[in-house]
């Protein structure tokens, strides 16, 4: 099982728990476990040819992902995964 | 009667019965740009075209009046394997029976035949031959103007900047640019009017004469009689012939309104006006009372009109403020000031 977090503002748009956990093996396997529970979501998180939103921060197990990380990206069972919106906007 | 308002940090409405005394009810999607919003009448559904910079574009739903929003439907996007990607959501357009069409950045074109649930892309827009000629203007390469033709049911227009002005007579299975005669003048003198390429900013299909066209360019104002076929420049009476919107009379096929701008993109003289012109194109009158002077421009989807008889016409500007006039244009009131950047006004008229 691994742990998710997500950004507030997102799980209230979608009436989601900001804190879920779930079965993947990679962050594609977490989006779609998101996706089969919250429709629509993976699309905000990630670009069709797979590879997460470039305004998004992702870490997992403590380690940040390089900006637009392939969703590929392998899960560790046990890992704690944070979704964050990146330093953006003004 | 309602006004929404799509600015840089949400999405702003406001009530009005009489369209003097006016209620605003505050913003809502607070935080993302909202470049477009539209209004299905037959369903009491307001949809908005959310360009979030976290999560990407959607267009979400409503059905009362914004106090509620879904996450909008799927499939607004490119294939996986596509060199472009749909970054922003630039014109919603109600058909009715549950068709729409949305207009997005890298321009392309969707449709969705069950109110927005689902989407797909009319492809063959972005594979004629001509699409290797459309860049990005300083706004983004943009599809932002869609308009079915009331007088063909199977012929429909869009336009994008740059690009220019296509139609389809068979509903968006083909495509052809008409662009004959609309200039482009950031090309070199011997190109100026090619085939396509052209930054139309903004065209406007008259629902009461077939073939009849007003456009926006990005320099130069133009009239088609004949669906797009041909063009006759009709600026040349202007101060500028620089703008953005266009707006056309939804009665009086003779009748339009535009925003002329100077460098940098302000009003000349730095006053704020609109122009009218009632005969076609060939003279055009300045309806300036009641603006200020303003060091600010209107973008091209700011600026609309109602349905009303004594037409109500309503703007918004880069810098935050709406006005409208309830006469045709010949008086102007201040509605809301200090709103952030406004990208998008419509007038949604309830059933």
């Amino acid at each position: 099982m691994i742990t998710v977090h997500l950004p507030a503002g997102l799980a209230d748009e979608f009436r989601a728990d900001p804190v879920l956990t779930m079965t993947a093996r990679t962050c594609a396997e977490m989006l779609q476990s998101l996706d089969s529970r919250y429709p629509g979501i993976a699309s905000w998180l990630a670009e069709p040819d797979g590879r997460f939103r470039q305004h998004l921060s992702v870490f997992v197990s403590g380690r940040r992902l390089a900006s637009q990380a392939a969703t590929s990206t392998p899960v560790d069972d046990g890992s704690e995964v944070w979704v964050l919106r990146a330093i953006s906007g003004g | 009667m309602y006004l929404l308002v799509g600015t840089a940090k949400g999405l702003f409405r406001y009530r009005t019965d009489n369209r003097t005394d006016w209620h605003a009810l505050g913003p809502v999607l607070t935080g993302d740009p909202v470049y477009a919003s539209a209004y299905n009448p037959a369903t009491g559904t307001v949809y908005a075209g959310v360009n979030s910079e976290f999560y990407g574009p959607s267009i979400r739903r409503s059905h009362d009046w914004g106090e509620q929003w879904d996450t909008g439907g799927s499939g607004l996007a490119y294939d996986a394997d596509d060199p472009e990607r749909v970054t922003r959501v630039w014109s919603i357009r109600v058909v009715g029976d549950g068709l729409l069409y949305a207009g997005v950045e890298a321009s392309g074109l969707f449709r969705s035949t069950d109110d927005g649930d689902t989407w797909s892309e009319v492809s063959a827009l972005r594979q004629h031959p001509t699409q290797a000629t459309w860049v990005p203007g300083y706004g983004g390469k943009c599809l932002h103007t869609i308009a079915p033709d009331p007088f063909h049911p199977s012929r429909l227009y869009i336009a994008c900047s740059a690009g220019g002005i296509y139609r389809s007579d068979d509903s968006g299975g083909q495509w052809r640019p008409v662009n004959e005669g609309i200039r482009a003048d950031f090309l070199p003198d011997d190109q100026r009017y090619p085939e396509s390429g052209q930054c139309v900013h903004k065209f406007w299909l008259s629902p009461t004469r077939d073939g009849r066209i007003w456009l926006q360019n990005h320099g130069g104002v133009y009239r088609s009689d004949d669906g797009g076929d041909s063009w006759v420049s009709v600026g040349e009476p202007l101060p500028s012939d620089f703008g953005f919107p266009i707006v056309g009379h939804p009665v009086d096929p003779d009748c339009a309104y535009v925003l002329p701008l100077e460098e940098p993109r302000w009003s000349p003289g730095q006053q704020l006006a609109v122009h009218r012109t009632r005969d076609g194109g060939r003279e055009w009158e300045r309806l300036g009372d009641g603006l200020p002077q303003a060091f600010t421009g209107v973008l091209r989807d700011a600026f609309t009109a109602d349905a009303r008889t004594s037409l109500g016409l309503y703007f918004g500007t880069t810098s935050g403020s709406i006005f409208y006039s309830t006469d045709e244009g010949e008086h102007w009131h201040q509605l809301a000031e200090h709103l952030p950047r406004i990208y998008s006004v419509v007038a949604a008229e309830e059933s």
